[in-house]
């Protein structure tokens, strides 16, 4: 009997996100009268949902390792102006391109290490690099609002190259998420760190390799979040973390990680979320509303996993 | 065997929400619900991008019922709420819907999303501020979906690429901007005026048009009156916020004892309060006279404790007046063929009786132009409307205008 409600709760919580999505679509196409189903409005939700899912495939072994990256939005934001900034001041346009890709692999090595061989929060050493990057790219717009993006760059931000992204990052990520010790590892290492440190694991490396990897696809997103708004100024990348915090969580990702991660999460959490900004714009809802319904929503998605992982556990 | 049932509904009840949808008609952007009306606009045609056949959609549509679009930025403060207000009114009274979208964070991520969001959702024209989309994106968005855009509190100056940009957008219909180099003069004169010499400053954050232009003024007002400015603060994430304020103006008072006056060229909605309770427990308060720039809803309080020595601001019509343009352009009367940048004037208040005729307007009154005068700007309610009285009208916001109109 107990097993029974154990295995009931575990296909609620594992159903709960795709219900979610389904409910979400079904409510806003029929509130909008279909409107949310014309091509024009799902390549809308689309090219609002790549950067985050790209973003969050990037996340998903932190995450599911118990971790957080603050800095991730902030890493964003500098790499993009380090990168433009050169390009305006030699002018040429290669430095827009190599910057952004060097930096974000360098940070994911400093993270890299830091998380790996220190105990500090990754949370608080995320968040101090952060307030890092933003004082130091202020600084370094100077009297500039802004810096232009290179023609020659601008292809990334069309829907071909998001669509071919996503692809190739989400085949990586979903093989070596489940199909590879790295993200057995990291699933391992958020359900319990001594066990795994038990085990033999190189948890060093794991966690290197965990910031190597989000390094590597923040590239990526610096890349096509520069191309996507043609200018890098301080609003790139700006709350980038958080939104795919947000998305993580809607999508069913457990907030401590663990072996209930699932990378499903990552594509159905940044569909829930561009869903919800986009029907109640399609319905005229007023937007201070907007924020306040996306609020109560997340609280209590929150609130009912937590619940139901209790109670499954409980039993 | 009880969650199972709970399960098997759930999904039923989503399967029947999911066939009542997709059994409605599918298209383009539609009316927002509690609308009631039926816009003809990309509603009807399958694949076209919203207000893609946007000569068709304009001349089917019932004249003057257009969905303009803008963005809300999530703040209540006594500079964007006007403004917004007077944009909603301006909208309502021209018979068109008034549609927002949310981009509280101000990244350019937000931004596109929000943009996009509002031409899905039927708009024929939007009015944004301009910042962190650049301006050949945000022209190719809106010339591919066809939606007339304008922009707010922005000057595109004469021969940067963003000034090419808008003006070879074919959907671009206006700017408005603010002379910041005279308010930010003004502000500072202000000071001078009192005799101040030592300034301390809270700024824009460095870069961009408004900061810059706010500098020059501030630079002329100094040299004219032999100021310095000591140290200035421009840190967004401490001048967002009133306990910001308090933090700096502590920091300024503890490095700088021999600061005569303050000045917050900006985000004055934001920090005044910080700067007025941090000089009133160091009983500075008069002594350090403040001149800000952007109104805040507390400034007659504090004029009335002569915490506030001046104050600019009150420029919220910009929206309105691209408003009026690009609503008479939907509906065929352009007051216009031209894209132009129009000057939005500032209220200035340093004067204690006019502080309070302004607050008595404030208390008493709605919005700056009220719904019958917005109506007139309208050519088909109006046939002698023209782009001349609109400059006109423009021109003449000030005070002594608001009160002519509105006063008491």
């Amino acid at each position: 009997m107990k097993e029974k409600k154990q295995i009931n709760m575990k296909i609620i919580l594992n159903l709960f996100s795709w219900l979610s999505l389904l409910l979400v679509i079904a409510l806003f196409g029929v509130t909008t009268k279909g409107a949310i189903f014309s091509s024009y409005n799902m390549k809308v939700i689309f090219s609002q949902s790549v950067l985050f899912m790209i973003g969050g495939l990037g996340l998903s072994f932190l995450f599911a390792e118990g971790g957080f990256d603050i800095s991730y939005g902030s890493v964003i934001g500098f790499a993009g102006i380090l990168g433009t900034m050169l390009t305006d001041r030699t002018q040429n346009w290669i430095w827009s391109l190599i910057v952004p890709v060097v930096f974000c692999l360098a940070m994911g090595v400093v993270n890299g290490l830091i998380y790996a061989h220190t105990n500090i929060m990754v949370f608080i050493q995320t968040m101090s690099i952060s307030f890092l990057l933003k004082g130091l790219f202020t600084t370094m717009l100077g009297s500039y609002g802004s810096y232009k993006v290179p023609k020659q760059l601008i292809f990334m931000g069309q829907t071909w190259f998001a669509v071919t992204a996503l692809i190739v990052v989400g085949v990586i990520t979903i093989w070596l998420f489940n199909y590879t010790p790295f993200g057995k590892h990291s699933r391992l290492y958020g359900t319990g760190k001594d066990a795994i440190v038990q085990s033999g694991v190189d948890v060093r490396r794991l966690k290197f390799l965990t910031f190597v990897f989000s390094g590597a696809v923040c590239a990526l997103v610096t890349l096509m979040s520069m191309a996507r708004a043609g200018q890098s100024s301080t609003g790139l990348g700006s709350n980038f973390e958080f939104n795919v915090m947000i998305a993580l969580t809607l999508g069913g990702m457990p907030s401590e990680g663990g072996t209930g991660s699932k990378i499903q999460s990552v594509f159905i959490g940044c569909l829930i979320v561009a869903l919800l900004a986009n029907g109640m714009v399609l319905l005229g809802v007023n937007a201070r509303l907007q924020e306040v319904i996306k609020g109560v929503i997340f609280i209590l998605v929150l609130i009912f996993m937590l619940k139901i992982k209790e109670k499954s556990e409980a039993l | 065997m009880k969650m199972k049932r709970i399960i098997a509904l759930f999904m039923a009840a989503v399967m029947v929400f999911s066939l009542a949808a997709c059994s409605q008609e599918t298209g383009g952007a539609q009316d927002a619900a509690g609308s009631g009306e039926e816009t003809q606009s990309a509603a009807d045609s399958e694949e076209a991008q919203p207000a893609a056949d946007s000569e068709e959609s304009t001349i089917s549509k019932e004249a003057g019922h257009f969905k303009i679009g803008t963005i809300d930025m999530g703040s209540a403060d006594a500079t964007s709420a006007p403004l917004l207000n007077q944009l909603r009114t301006t909208v309502e009274a021209m018979g068109c819907e008034y549609v927002t979208a949310t981009a509280s964070e101000m990244s350019a991520e937000a931004t596109i999303a929000a943009y996009q969001n509002l031409i899905a959702a039927g708009c024929d024209g939007i009015i944004v501020t301009y910042g962190q989309v650049n301006a050949d994106m945000m022209a190719q968005m809106f010339d591919d979906a066809g939606v007339l855009w304008s922009t707010y509190w922005y000057h595109f100056v004469e021969g940067t690429d963003e000034y090419e940009a808008v003006m070879n957008s074919e959907t671009f219909v206006s700017s408005t901007y603010e002379d910041d180099v005279n308010s930010a003069y003004w502000a500072a004169s202000e000071l001078g005026k009192k005799g101040c010499k030592k300034l301390c400053m809270v700024g824009l954050p460095a870069g961009g048009v408004t900061a810059n232009m706010r500098d020059e003024g501030i630079k002329k007002a100094c040299e004219e009156y032999g100021m310095e400015i000591l140290a200035e603060e421009r840190d967004f994430s401490l001048t967002i916020s009133s306990a910001g304020g308090a933090t700096i103006t502590e920091r300024f008072l503890t490095a700088y004892p021999e600061c005569d006056g303050i000045l917050i060229a900006g985000m004055t909605q934001f920090v005044l309060a910080g700067v007025v309770q941090t000089l009133e427990q160091a009983g500075k308060v008069g002594t350090i006279p403040i001149s800000g720039i952007d109104f805040n809803e507390y400034q007659f309080d504090y004029f009335d404790r002569s915490a506030l020595n001046s104050i600019i601001g009150g420029h919220f019509c910009g929206p309105t007046y691209s408003a009026i343009l690009m609503i008479n352009q939907l509906n065929g009367t352009p007051l216009t063929t031209d894209k132009v940048q129009i000057e939005n004037m500032f209220i200035e208040l340093n004067d204690p009786e006019e502080v309070q005729k302004y607050a008595d307007w404030l208390e008493n009154s709605g919005t700056i132009y009220s719904a019958d005068e917005i109506s007139k700007c309208l050519v088909a309610n109006n046939p002698d409307f023209t782009y001349d009285d609109l400059i006109e009208m423009a021109n003449a916001y000030c005070l002594d205008d608001l009160l002519a109109r509105h006063g008491n």
